[in-house]
């Protein structure tokens, strides 16, 4: 009955409050440049790296994430970015925290297909071809 | 603004909390407390009319009165009990304690949570996650947007549960009784309500009109209007109106024609004539009496002419009677056969529509009717043996002597008072063995 009763409940209050307090308040402030940049090279260089980013960026798995910080500059704190833009990066790093936000989740080798694929500025601002 | 709010959500919240309870209201009855008499009066409640009637004068006497009501009540307490039960309310309470709980502990301790943000997080839009500090304030005002209203609404249903009990005093009307009372003479215009042509009205003098039997004659009268109102009468008043105008018809008509009357005007006259004598001093008593008397004189007339009927073979012996007709029924005293006869209820005018069902009699002579037609007891039982005018057998039986006879049941005959099976004699004899 208990069990019940809080299921009513969560499902009359609990859902849009929770809903409204996320939308409203569940957000920390803007992550500066160096950070994303840095967070989305970890997320690529996570093992397994894929096959794609060994590949296209041309880049060793073991070295991968130390390599792609030189390269692209983000191992500096003045880091800025220009080309891509900050908007352009923030649009091409989506498919790479589908499988989630955490620092720690490595993307899936098709998300990763995607964003190479919709970005070859990315691409190229790891140091890949296009 | 803020304080309409309030009111409104406080409403919602109690509405809530009520319209969940569940109630048992039982009524229970207690001893009675005393009776009393009531007395109500409506005033002008109807119109009442005495008659006195004294041919062929009619006197109605209109009375105005009011209607009195007097009431029988008891008084008695009624207990009322409402159970009101709950079966959210527990739920709702511990929910509420819980969360609120919960939510109250968040909060009061966010201090305690860290304000930077959640640095191992970057969405999608590129921000980090929202601080602990955060966190435990939203999930803090959740807990008490969640368990507060459950614990009010709980509360205020735990704190209803229960049992009420209100008592309160009853009366109850057990008997009503209705009279007339305050009865006054009413004076005003009458009209006569009839089914024919309307007559002019009529005004009371002391309450009172005088009517004749040629008015009723002229114009038929079953009712009364009475200053405007319908007068109320009495099955009986009305039977008298009704043999009023029996009277009226029967005395106050043309003079009689001198040619004998008609079987059918007679038994008209008989009836009215009946109707007309339950007044008081029987107006048409002797009216009623010739009209009885020539009645049965062409009864006797018309059955003296079925015993003469022709076609019946004379016979010239008892014996050759009753080879002529073998008996089908034997009536005498004690016999089943009586019991074929039908009841005297069951009158057949016509006696030709039954069979001709030759029968044996044995009984007591106990009467002449008319010169050729006697009655004749068989137990319980009475006959009317029609005699042949001319019969070729002695028909000076004195009343009292045992007879026994052939004839043919010719079904039932009402003559004058008596109705009984009719006989057509073939032939009698004074039953053997009788002195």
């Amino acid at each position: 009955m208990l069990a019940a009763a809080l299921q009513t409940l969560r499902l009359r209050f609990l859902l849009p409050f929770g809903l409204m307090g996320g939308l409203v308040v569940c957000v920390g402030p803007a992550a500066p440049d160096p950070d994303l940049c840095r967070d989305t090279i970890h997320r690529l260089c996570l093992p397994p790296v894929c096959a794609d980013v060994t590949g296209r960026v041309a880049v060793d798995a073991g070295t991968c994430e130390e390599t792609l910080l030189t390269r692209t500059g983000c191992g500096s704190d003045g880091f800025k970015f220009v080309t891509p833009t900050r908007e352009r990066f923030i649009e091409c790093r989506v498919p790479l925290v589908r499988a989630g936000v955490e620092r720690d989740t490595a993307p899936d080798c098709n998300d990763v297909l995607d964003a190479f694929n919709a970005c070859p500025d990315l691409v190229h601002f790891l140091g890949g071809g296009t | 603004m803020k304080r309409a709010l309030g009111v409104g959500f406080a409403t919602v919240l109690l509405s809530s909390a009520c319209g969940s309870l569940h109630h048992e209201v039982r009524t229970e009855r207690g001893e009675t407390l005393r009776r009393f008499e009531r007395k109500n009066v409506t005033p002008n409640a109807g119109v009442a009319a005495v008659l006195e009637v004294s041919y062929p004068e009619l006197r109605v006497h209109f009375n105005g009165y009011d209607g009195c009501r007097t009431e029988s009540v008891e008084e008695y307490p009624e207990t009322t009990v409402d159970d009101a039960t709950s079966p959210a309310a527990g739920p709702a309470l511990a929910t509420g304690i819980v969360t609120t709980l919960i939510g109250g502990v968040l909060l009061a301790s966010r201090g305690a949570f860290s304000n930077a943000p959640n640095r191992r997080v970057i969405d999608e839009t590129g921000r980090y996650g929202y601080p602990a500090r955060t966190g435990a304030t939203v999930w803090g005002v959740v807990g008490l947007g969640v368990g507060v209203p459950g614990l009010i609404t709980g509360g205020v249903q735990f704190l209803q549960q229960g049992s009420r009990t209100t008592q309160r005093t009853k009366e109850e009307v057990v008997r009503t009784q209705d009279s007339a009372c305050h009865v006054v003479p009413l004076e005003g215009e009458v009209l006569l309500v009839g089914t024919g042509r309307e007559p002019p009205p009529l005004h009371t003098a002391g309450g009172m009109v005088k009517l004749t039997a040629a008015q009723m004659l002229a114009t038929p009268f079953s009712g009364f209007i009475a200053a405007g109102r319908n007068v109320l009468l009495s099955a009986e008043q009305e039977s008298e109106l009704s043999s009023f105008e029996a009277c009226a018809r029967l005395l106050e008509a043309p003079a009689k024609p001198t040619a004998p009357l008609p079987r059918g005007a007679l038994k008209e006259r008989r009836t009215l004539a009946a109707a007309c004598n339950r007044l008081p001093g029987a107006p048409a008593k002797a009216l009623g009496d010739e009209a009885e008397r020539l009645l049965q004189k062409e009864d006797g007339a018309a059955l003296a002419a079925e015993a003469d009927a022709p076609g019946a073979v004379p016979a010239t012996s008892f014996e050759d009677a009753l080879t002529q007709n073998p008996p089908r029924l034997v009536l005498e005293p004690g016999s089943p056969d009586l019991a074929k006869l039908p009841p005297p209820g069951a009158l057949s005018l016509d006696p030709g529509t039954e069979a001709d069902v030759p029968v044996l009699v044995r009984g007591v002579l106990m009467q002449r009717v008319e010169a050729n037609i006697v009655v004749v007891d068989v137990g319980e039982q009475p006959l009317l043996m029609m005699l042949p005018s001319e019969a070729g057998f002695a028909v000076d039986f004195s009343v009292g002597s045992r007879v026994e006879a052939v004839g043919v049941w010719r079904g039932n005959q009402k003559l004058g008072g008596l109705t009984a099976p009719l006989v057509r004699t073939l032939w009698m004899r004074r039953a053997p063995g009788s002195s």
